[in-house]
């Protein structure tokens, strides 16, 4: 029975005597302030763990690489502040023209069948075009018959998703009618192959071949008069338009596209992101329900410089990320690819030029001759003169294929909207972020006007994306690597040729555009753009039919930003910050009391029986000595799961070991003492003598011991951070300094201090706190150390 | 003497159990773990043979079962998981770690082995020299201030190493170099290069090498040498108070012969080992450090090897041989602290602390 009195009475006297170290009650606060710090994380930052990556919503309109808040206090200069202007309703509209509605549309078409068959435009019942294509028999192979062609996954049941690796199995015959060998040749149009068998008279062959289908699509596979039709992924059930990748942030990419389901059920669309040895690096899912059409973007961080591939479906893109360097000749280079661009033999493209009617087909293009098995791009934009959408559908030997939408007539009107902005600041904005959102029957451009004080307008026209019809919702962003970028340059440099002496420009990548918007407009204004005080008005219009515009605002990302400032992905970094202090003491806490637990259980009963015990449980603790961490780690983690809680189970199983070592010396004293003996001698059991006389003289030994721990325990997580091998699900200060050191932010002082500092920072107040509590300990139950 | 013997003996078969039953831990843990990677691993080469292969159906069909059970073979993966650990852990043994799957030694060979011993010497380069300059440094400024316990530089030394104590090497490296590198300029930029005698001469190398060395070597004695000199100095401070030093002050003994004669004496065993115990413990955090100052050593080459390559053979070697360094260092030290301490028996009269 251990007495709740006694320990009481122990705890009190170590405390009393603790308070006298100034510096272990320095720790103490420290290590209490830091707890507050990590309990109130989830309320501070909610859902930060699970969001820390660069492409979360949530970092979206922060600015990037922002010093914190307060170096507005301490210096000088004056920085501007993040700043959200909201749009306060009002809408400016005027009517331009009228307009016939027009929608380009283009989908593959596989004819299987021998024969004429009939491609039909139709509206209701109504036929606007018709056209006829031929279809031929394949050339077999003379004298060779082919049969069982099958073709299927070589591993896995489906096609669901490219890549997919297929096997071809096929049995040939020859039918040795005469005495020469034939050659037959595997071909799937648009793909490479190079497979081919050469059959002797009479004999028949069974063939194997593989193919590895990389993007979406409807294939054939053709080997002599034999076909067979397979469709990977989504194959033309899901259209991509307007697929994009730019180079948004040093090693950063990010992908946009339209995708439209054109079949009427739901279809699930992947991207994947490959390097350029084809390893896929990551794979993001997409699913749309019957008809429907999304606009989707998608950020990844890629930890090295390379070329990395892009495919969505049935298309595939490439970029090409260097770390920033004023050498670089090249900007980031984008190419797209798609593999259904192959040349067609014969092919009518019609262009049928303004008719007088209420809806017709303007151009349409399809081959008049096909070969069965092909798979034939058809191209075709129709034109709308009546004041309703309108549905037009595409049949194929009266099935109907796909189904188009084609856009109202109508007044087209441009509607403008604006904001005010008081720019008053030494520092000026990071970036601006425009977002609106709304409905129209028609909608089509955008332009951006930006009027500054000096009267000065600069113009952003933004790409013509064609008809829509949906509902909107758009993002356009000025940042150093966006597209905008160039036209602002642009602008600056007219004027700078027509009204100043300079010839000679800085490349554009080392121009970031919001300098420039902001800049005052002289000499300089390339070069080193001075900030130029006063109202700036920005204006942004839509041109379209009956434009509704739900929501809009404009965010001038501020030049300082939150209490530890934002990394170069605009995360916050005290945000993460906050969450590196709870897991870091997390991990540390959990490690320190298993300590305690096991290196007084195992040191106690080591010193209580002594002999034989006390031998073997010393070696298997010397055994246990000699065992590295590190290997360990590397091999569990990598091969294993990097989870935080198996790191903090190979700390906890082996890091007792020392503290053992520490309280079995202690604990030998203990038991010598006489009135342990004494107990002994009256018949107390060896359990109670351990619980009630010896425990409570040891336990703040190994809290001591466990103390010093802690910060061990903390650094060693944060440091598999930068060998890869923290935990990827949370976030902890080696999380944030291993971005950090990825992203290179040690060689922009300026921008990034502030990033690499803070971190440390808290491993430092955690470590010191827990090393001065401990050493405060050993302090007062070790008279030895007494020193003041 | 009989009894030295008996202490060597024991710490030697002591080392060896250590290493056999390390070795059996990671080779359980690695085969049991990695099974589906290198399954994985497997498939993707063949994979990536068979794209230069040339040859009928028959032949690829051939070629692609030879070869995958070829190197099923090579991994082992063909056995029952028992016969696999036991296996491999012998291949280890041997020092025999296969070959990278992607990386390459300078002279274009893959075995591992010769891998990693193009970038070891160049760890144990700067972390031997590191460690002689920290620890003597240390253990001087440690005596001074035991000698002078409770003065300012006592003070102020306690405080350092409690704060260095809880600095991670690497990010004082990160800052080390966006001050020093980046914002002033005093030293060159981080570069996985190194120099060669071949290029440049015995003097230019050993030039170039220093410079190169300069601000790694400066961060790594920065954070160790505080705790080193507080350690030095709690140990010594603990003697100072025994009572036959007492008696040797009240005889009158000078002070310097008491602090360099007696205390030092006492204090050698438990100073040097901690010193090696420490420098142990610092080996994973300079291995960090290395990938921050990319210098090419075992830890940048680990970086490579999880991070650029993912080369399965090559992050086995370098855990196994990080693992044999540090069984021997730990060794070494045990011997050395016998060898010092005439006290040390063995047996379980042996006391620790």
């Amino acid at each position: 029975m251990v007495r709740w009195e006694d320990i009481k009475a122990d705890v009190k006297e170590v405390l009393g005597e603790f308070k006298q170290h100034k510096i272990g009650l320095i720790g103490v606060g420290l290590i209490g302030f830091m707890v507050v710090m990590g309990l109130l994380a989830p309320f501070v930052a909610p859902g930060v763990a699970d969001e820390w990556s660069p492409a979360a919503d949530r970092w979206q309109a922060n600015p990037r690489s922002s010093p914190p808040v307060w170096v507005d206090w301490i210096t000088r200069d004056d920085y501007s502040r993040h700043t959200v202007v909201d749009w306060d309703g009002e809408k400016e509209s005027q009517s331009l023209y009228r307009a016939t509605g027009s929608t380009s549309f283009r989908t593959e078409v596989p004819f299987n069948e021998v024969g004429n068959s009939t491609l039909e435009i139709m509206h209701g019942d109504e036929v606007l075009y018709n056209h006829t294509v031929v279809v031929e028999e394949r050339p077999g192979v003379e004298n060779l018959i082919v049969s069982n062609l099958t073709v299927r996954p070589a591993e896995g049941e489906d096609f669901e998703f490219a890549p997919v690796e297929v096997v071809i199995t096929a049995e040939i015959e020859h039918d040795g009618e005469v005495d020469e060998n034939r050659t037959i040749e595997l071909e799937i149009p648009g793909q490479p192959t190079d497979y081919e068998w050469t059959i002797e008279p009479g004999e028949t062959e069974s063939v194997e071949a593989y193919h590895n289908f990389e993007l979406d699509g409807i294939y054939t596979v053709i080997l002599g008069t034999q076909v067979q039709e397979i469709k990977v992924g989504v194959g033309g059930d899901v259209d991509v338009e307007d697929f994009t990748l730019e180079e948004t942030a040093t090693r950063t990419a990010t992908m946009e596209a339209e995708i439209i389901n054109v079949v009427n059920e739901s279809r699930t669309i992947r991207m994947r992101i490959e390097d350029d040895e084809g390893m896929i690096i990551t794979t993001e899912d997409w699913t749309l329900e019957a008809g429907e059409r999304e606009s989707i973007s998608y950020t990844h961080e890629f930890p090295q410089e390379g070329t990395y591939y892009f495919i969505l479906g049935p298309r595939r893109r490439s970029i090409t990320l260097v770390e920033e360097d004023d050498d670089e000749e090249e900007d980031a280079v984008s190419s797209i690819s798609t593999q259904q661009d192959e040349t067609l033999e014969s092919e009518s493209t019609s262009d049928f030029g303004l008719l007088q009617q209420d809806i017709w087909v303007d151009r349409f293009s399809a081959p008049d001759e096909v070969t069965v098995g092909d798979v034939v791009s058809i191209r075709a934009s129709i034109e709308n003169d009546l004041p309703e959408e309108q549905l037009v559908i595409l049949r194929k030997d009266g099935e109907s294929i796909r189904e188009v939408r084609v856009a109202p007539a109508g007044m087209i009107h441009r509607n403008t909207i604006s904001f005010t902005y008081d720019m008053q600041a030494d520092r000026v904005p990071r970036e601006i972020y425009m977002k609106f959102s709304g409905n129209a029957d028609r909608y089509r451009h955008r332009y951006i006007e930006i009027e500054r004080p000096d009267g000065v307008v600069l113009r952003i026209e933004d790409l013509d994306r064609g008809d829509r019809i949906d509902d909107f919702r758009e993002t356009i962003t000025v940042v150093r690597r966006g597209s905008i970028r160039e036209e602002i340059y642009d602008q600056a440099r007219v004027w700078l040729r027509r009204n100043t002496e300079v010839r000679e420009f800085p490349r554009v990548q080392n121009v970031h555009p919001v300098e420039v918007i902001f800049g005052e407009q002289n000499e300089n204004w390339l070069h080193d753009p001075e900030p130029l005080k006063g109202e700036y008005e920005l204006r942004i219009s839509v041109d379209g039919i009956n434009v509704e515009i739900e929501d809009a605002d404009v965010t001038f990302s501020g030049a300082v930003f939150g209490i530890f400032g934002t990394d170069s992905s605009r995360r916050d970094i005290f945000q993460g910050w906050i969450w590196g202090a709870r897991y870091g003491l997390y991990a540390g806490g959990i490690v320190a009391l298993t300590t305690i637990f096991f290196s007084t259980s195992f040191g106690m009963t080591s010193a209580y029986y002594g002999g034989w015990v006390d031998e073997f449980m010393q070696r298997l603790n010397e055994i246990l000595m000699g065992i590295p961490t590190l290997p360990i780690l590397i091999i569990v983690l990598r091969f294993w799961n990097r989870s935080i809680n198996v790191f903090v189970l190979i700390y906890a199983l082996l890091m007792w070991r020392g503290a053992a070592k520490v309280i079995r010396s202690r604990g030998l004293q203990v038991a010598k003492d006489t009135y342990i003996e004494a107990a002994e001698s009256l018949g107390s059991g060896s359990a109670r003598i351990i619980a009630k006389h010896m425990i409570p003289q040891i336990l703040p030994y190994s809290i001591a011991q466990a103390a010093l721990l802690v910060p061990i325990v903390i650094m060693a997580e944060a440091g598999l951070h930068i060998l890869g091998l923290g935990d990827p699900n949370i976030v902890t200060w080696g999380t944030i300094l291993n971005d950090a050191r990825s992203s290179g932010a040690v060689m922009n002082p300026t921008d990034s201090w502030f990033w690499i500092l803070f971190p440390g920072l808290g491993m430092i107040l955690v470590g010191f706190g827990f090393i001065s509590t401990g050493m405060a300990i050993e302090r007062v139950i070790n008279p030895k150390m007494k020193q003041r | 003497m009989p009894a030295s013997w008996k202490y060597f003996a024991l710490r030697t078969f002591n080392m060896v159990l250590v290493l056999v039953i390390v070795v059996f831990i990671l080779s359980a843990s690695f085969s049991t773990m990695a099974e589906r990677e290198l399954e994985v691993m497997v498939q993707q080469q063949v994979r990536g043979e068979l794209q230069e292969f040339e040859g009928s159906p028959d032949e690829v069909r051939s070629y692609r079962e030879n070869r995958t059970q070829q190197l099923r073979e090579r991994y082992n993966l063909h056995l029952p998981r028992s016969q696999r650990i036991f296996y491999s852990a012998y291949d280890v043994l041997r020092f025999d770690f296969g070959r990278a799957q992607q990386m390459t030694a300078a002279d274009g060979s893959s075995d591992v082995t010769s891998i990693i011993m193009e970038y070891l010497p160049n760890t144990i380069l700067l972390f031997t020299t590191a460690a002689v300059i920290y620890t003597a440094l240390g253990i001087a400024v440690g005596l001074k201030a035991a000698q002078k316990a409770g003065s300012k530089l006592d003070k102020f030394l306690s405080l350092f190493g409690m704060t260095a104590s809880s600095m991670p090497m690497w990010w004082v490296g990160m800052l080390a170099i966006l001050v020093f590198v980046y914002e002033f300029g005093w030293f060159p930029r981080p570069d996985p290069s190194f120099p060669r005698v071949e290029n440049l001469g015995y003097l230019g190398f050993l030039q170039e090498l220093l410079v190169k060395m300069a601000l790694p070597l400066i961060t790594i004695v920065f954070v160790l040498f505080g705790g080193r000199a507080w350690v030095t100095r709690n140990i010594v401070t603990g003697i100072l108070q025994d009572d036959y030093i007492m008696a040797a002050r009240a005889k009158g003994v000078p002070e310097r012969k008491v602090i360099y004669g007696h205390t030092l004496k006492t204090a050698a065993p438990p100073v040097v080992t901690s010193a090696i115990m420490s420098l142990l413990m610092s080996v994973g955090g300079a291995m960090i450090s290395e990938i921050v100052f990319a210098w090419p050593g075992m830890g940048y080459l680990l970086r490579l090897a999880i991070f650029v390559y993912t080369d399965v053979p090559v992050i086995l070697g370098i855990s196994f041989i990080t693992a044999f360094l540090y069984i021997f260092g730990y060794y070494i030290a045990d011997l050395i602290y016998g060898f010092l301490d005439p006290r040390v028996e063995v047996g379980a009269q042996t006391k620790t602390g």
